[in-house]
């Protein structure tokens, strides 16, 4: 059996360095590519094909989430390690909903991460107790409950989702457009209904909402 | 922005460790096991040797007054005890001992209370490391 081929992204460098010595540290366990974007671990899984993907949810341009929903398209085989700073059951339905199967916050890395990378590489899940109690209250209906107001909202794309994030992060619809190669209108096509689907007027509000839902961290 | 290359920094490192004969020894303390790697091998990269790492604040404290590091670079956000209550221990009980607060999030607020405790630096986890190297390099030169 050939190596475990694994990709790490962080946009915290030390964490990076951090990460790969202690993985490293396994025998039989290689990084084959580090990235400190989202949009750059998308593409580095594209073209390398990793075996696992181990993403950090707050990443500039494409957060981890984002970018697990486009690794789950181009590379359905690579299994992916979702890792957060802080728990959030809101976190976890949404990690959950992306068919993520691995979820460690970072302060429990020391004990999680290599018990994580090793259910992955046999592709079987790795939650924490906390995730599997909040997928067991979403399997008996619990989910969306009426104490979550964005629940209620129509939801939005994940091209939508891109969006939020970029202008959340003080991009202009120009900007964003750039980075996305779209084209200014069709990124004022989005914003507009961005705005209209959650009901809110002004960056701020935007910006609000993408913090709430952990899509850019505060 | 920091412009000094991290280059640059490691041999202004290299070179106040010849003027004091022997290179200088941090003592990490974070509560992530991941970060504290990161450093360790991004502070000996840069010529700096670590003496010994803690995982909270109260071992930070201990380990201090044990090893006598040159510097202390200290996470805020620990278990046991945070970096704050960890910083005003050292910094009575080793006062020859420089401190460098490492944190995630900086804010007013941290600054403020890193002032008023007498913490010698102060830089954030989510910029480049060489504005850590900086802070350190400055510290120790002072």
């Amino acid at each position: 059996m050939g190596a475990l081929r694994i990709l790490i992204a962080d946009d915290h460098d030390l964490m990076r360095r951090g990460l790969k010595s202690l993985l490293e540290a396994h025998p039989g366990w290689e990084i084959v590519a580090e990235a400190h974007t989202g949009a750059e671990a998308a593409a580095k899984v594209e073209e390398l094909k990793p075996d696992i993907a181990i993403l950090d949810i707050t990443m500039p341009e494409l957060n981890g989430l984002e970018a697990a929903r486009r690794i789950r398209k181009i590379s359905p085989r690579t299994e992916i390690l979702i890792l957060s700073m802080h728990y959030s059951d809101k976190l976890i339905r949404d990690i959950l909903e992306t068919g993520v199967r691995g979820y460690v916050v970072k302060s429990d890395s020391d004990r999680d991460l290599v018990i994580a990378v090793e259910a992955l590489a046999n592709h079987k899940p790795f939650l924490t107790p906390q995730a599997t109690e909040v997928m067991l209250s979403g399997l008996s209906g619990a989910r969306g409950s009426l104490d979550d107001p964005d629940a209620l909202k129509e939801r939005l794309t994940s091209r939508e989702r891109e969006i939020v994030q970029l202008l959340s992060e003080g991009k202009s619809s120009k900007e964003a457009a750039s980075v996305l190669g779209i084209s200014i209108k069709t990124a004022e096509t989005h914003r507009a209904n961005i705005m209209r689907k959650l009901g809110i007027h002004s960056v701020s509000e935007l910006v609000r909402y993408a913090v709430r839902n952990q899509i850019v961290e505060a | 922005m920091n412009l000094i290359s991290t280059e640059a920094l490691k041999s202004e490192l290299e070179e106040s460790a010849a003027d004091r004969g022997r290179p200088a020894r941090i003592l990490i303390a974070d509560d992530h096991e991941a970060l504290r790697r990161g450093l360790k091998a991004a502070m000996t990269g840069a010529g700096l040797q670590v003496c010994g790492e803690a995982a909270n604040g109260k071992e930070a404290v201990e380990k201090t007054i044990e090893l006598e590091p040159d510097l202390v670079i200290l996470d805020l956000s620990m278990p046991v005890m945070g970096g704050f209550d960890a910083a005003r221990e050292i910094l009575q009980s080793a006062p020859q001992v420089k401190i460098v607060v490492f944190t995630m999030h900086e804010s007013r607020q941290v600054r403020d209370e890193t002032a008023r405790i007498g913490v010698h630096g102060l830089a954030v986890k989510s910029e480049p490391l060489s504005n850590l190297l900086g802070t350190i390099q400055t510290v120790l030169g002072e």
